[in-house]
């Protein structure tokens, strides 16, 4: 697990480069050899879809997504901020859930038919799969969430503290 | 019925549960109750919103601005507004503002601005003798320039959202975004000329051309990111991943302050950025899938055509709507939000949608210093150490500043479809 952490940030930025040398190299070729990529579109299409899952599940690990915590921070209760917490991963848990179960649904029939992209000809399942594949870890990190809040919960168990 | 995803979503929202969630969860929630629609219309929606090409323009745009932060470019920008309006009333209040402004010609967002030029001109000016309230509330302000100036992450999603033209949106915020600009500098100068802050060192040609020659790799950015979208040799989107390459050559190989072991990392972070931000863009169109098959914007034409059939009105009134939202909800979620719901009244009121978009991009970058919610205010507050009710005390005049330019915005479209009517 902590090699891959390590690895990951290289993996997207290795990922974000090849996109901006494609974009560059494709509005090159237009001009000066006008013959235009008929694959660059696409290519960058696809690869920002995964980028995009795989780093909203990584922003969401690390506390990263844009919440409006300004009704919550004004509670004076350690319990019902507690509560909240669960509460509001709990929620994200069962989103996920719904939302990886039913893109598994819809990349098992673009599997059945076989349908491919347009222009590269790539099964097209291989773009519903990056859903799939970011609810999975997107999961696990919520679920992780779920987990140390309730245990918080526990550990303050009986005791109100006012903070 | 179709309040009720509206009232989901605020539930969702107060509970702390990020945007991008809060918007699938209320999503699917009213699916369960209200519609016999399949729950897989969400997992859809949300892969086919993004596979768009002119959406791209936006993680470009997000990885060009954290290139351009580390690579050097804000502080030879800085210098060069230096010599050029330093010596001016109200010197370095000028200069902030100028730099700003070209960094907003650069990079897509207020905030990042807002942190790039005010960590350097904060100190600077504290230095310079002015008060570190005041900088600190004009650095804030000046950062509502970020997303009026294209290039403009609020102008794309408003154009994606909508379905205008991203490279009309762009061009749009032109003039406006130098109304703001003035409207900003003559309150600074007023301000700064009454309290006796000094001009900063005499004008000489030998160093605005010496500070010129420095910068101009760096103010050459936006001319090729516009130029080359106004004349049509690349698209918004190309134009954003050529501002990419071209910061990374700079900062390398020019200013030689970026590091090419740096440049993967500074890739994943801005990386993450811009999904946070394109995660709000796949989760808001199954949300506004919904609330558009509901009638909810009908509803809403129907009840402000009830008011008044005057565009103005209208306009007056959204605007004062916006306002408020821009309090509490940060600019990309609410133009997502809002924008197919309310783009499509302004419409039926004859309003050019071009013209209602930079109106709403206008009032949300003055939500990036409204209270409680203002991100520039929290990031002067980071640079300065001083609480945001204590910048607030200096906020008055900035705030009054720039709501009456977004009155000018709003009574003159012609300020905003000069410039795109110019490249038909």
């Amino acid at each position: 697990m902590k090699s891959s952490e390590k690895i990951l940030p290289y993996i997207i930025g290795g990922l974000l480069l090849l996109a901006i040398l494609v974009a560059n190299l494709s509005v090159l070729f237009r001009y000066l050899f006008e013959s235009p990529f008929t694959w660059s579109d696409e290519f960058l299409r696809y690869l920002f879809i995964w980028v995009v899952f795989v780093g909203a599940a990584l922003s969401y690990k690390n506390d990263e997504l844009i919440d409006m915590s300004m009704i919550t921070d004004m509670l004076k209760s350690q319990r019902a901020t507690q509560s909240i917490e669960i509460f509001r991963h709990f929620c994200s848990l069962i989103l996920i859930f719904v939302i990886t179960w039913q893109g598994l649904d819809i990349m098992l029939g673009q599997l059945r038919t076989g349908e491919v992209s347009t222009s590269m000809e790539v099964p097209i399942w291989l773009v519903t799969f990056s859903l799939v594949f970011s609810g999975i870890i997107w999961i696990a990190f919520a679920g992780e969430k779920v987990f140390k809040a309730v245990k918080k919960w526990d550990k303050n168990n009986g005791e109100e503290v006012q903070i | 019925m179709s309040l009720a995803i509206v009232g989901f979503f605020f539930v969702f929202l107060v509970l702390r549960i990020p945007i991008a969630i809060a918007l699938a969860l209320s999503s699917v929630a009213y699916l369960f109750f209200f519609m016999s629609v399949p729950m897989s219309i969400v997992s859809q929606q949300m892969i086919s919103s993004i596979d768009k090409f002119t959406l791209m323009a936006i993680p470009f745009f997000i990885v060009a601005g954290g290139l351009m932060e580390t690579g050097g470019i804000s502080e030879r920008i800085i210098n060069f507004s230096r010599a050029l309006v330093g010596p001016l009333p109200g010197g370095m209040a000028l200069v902030m503002v100028v730099s700003t402004m070209l960094f907003s010609g650069m990079t897509g967002s207020g905030v990042a601005d807002a942190a790039a030029i005010g960590s350097v001109l904060i100190p600077a000016m504290a230095r310079s003798g002015y008060d570190l309230r005041f900088s600190a509330a004009l650095q804030a302000t000046s950062g509502v320039l970020g997303p009026l100036i294209p290039p403009s992450i609020l102008a794309v999603l408003y154009g994606v959202a909508v379905g205008v033209s991203i490279g009309d949106m762009l061009l749009a915020g032109i003039v406006p975004g130098l109304v703001m600009a003035l409207f900003i500098m003559g309150t600074a100068v007023v301000i700064s000329v009454k309290r006796g802050y000094k001009s900063d060192g005499e004008f000489s040609f030998a160093a605005l051309w010496k500070a010129t020659r420095e910068a101009f790799w760096a103010l050459l950015t936006p001319i090729i990111i516009m130029g080359g979208i106004y004349t049509g040799i690349f698209t918004p989107t190309e134009a954003a991943a050529v501002a990419c390459l071209y910061s990374i050559i700079v900062g390398v190989f020019i200013y030689k302050e970026l590091k090419m072991k740096d440049i993967l990392m500074v890739l994943y972070r801005s990386g993450i950025l811009a999904a946070s931000v394109m995660i709000i863009v796949a989760t808001s169109a199954a949300f506004s899938w919904i609330v558009t098959r509901e009638g909810l914007p009908q509803m809403l034409a129907d009840w402000f055509l009830g008011l008044s059939s005057n565009p103005y009105v209208f306009l007056f009134a959204v605007s004062i709507l916006l306002l408020i939202v821009g309090c509490f909800l940060d600019g990309a979620p609410a133009v997502l939000i809002l924008a197919p719901i309310l783009a499509p009244v302004a419409v039926s009121f004859g309003i050019d949608p071009v013209h209602f978009g930079i109106v709403m991009v206008c009032c949300m970058s003055i939500g990036l210093i409204t209270p409680p919610v203002g991100l520039n205010l929290f990031v002067v507050s980071t640079i300065t150490k001083e609480p945001v009710h204590k910048i607030l005390t200096e906020m008055g005049p900035f705030l009054i500043a720039s709501i009456l330019a977004l009155i000018i915005i709003i009574a003159f479209p012609y300020l905003t479809l000069v410039v795109p009517q110019m490249m038909r």
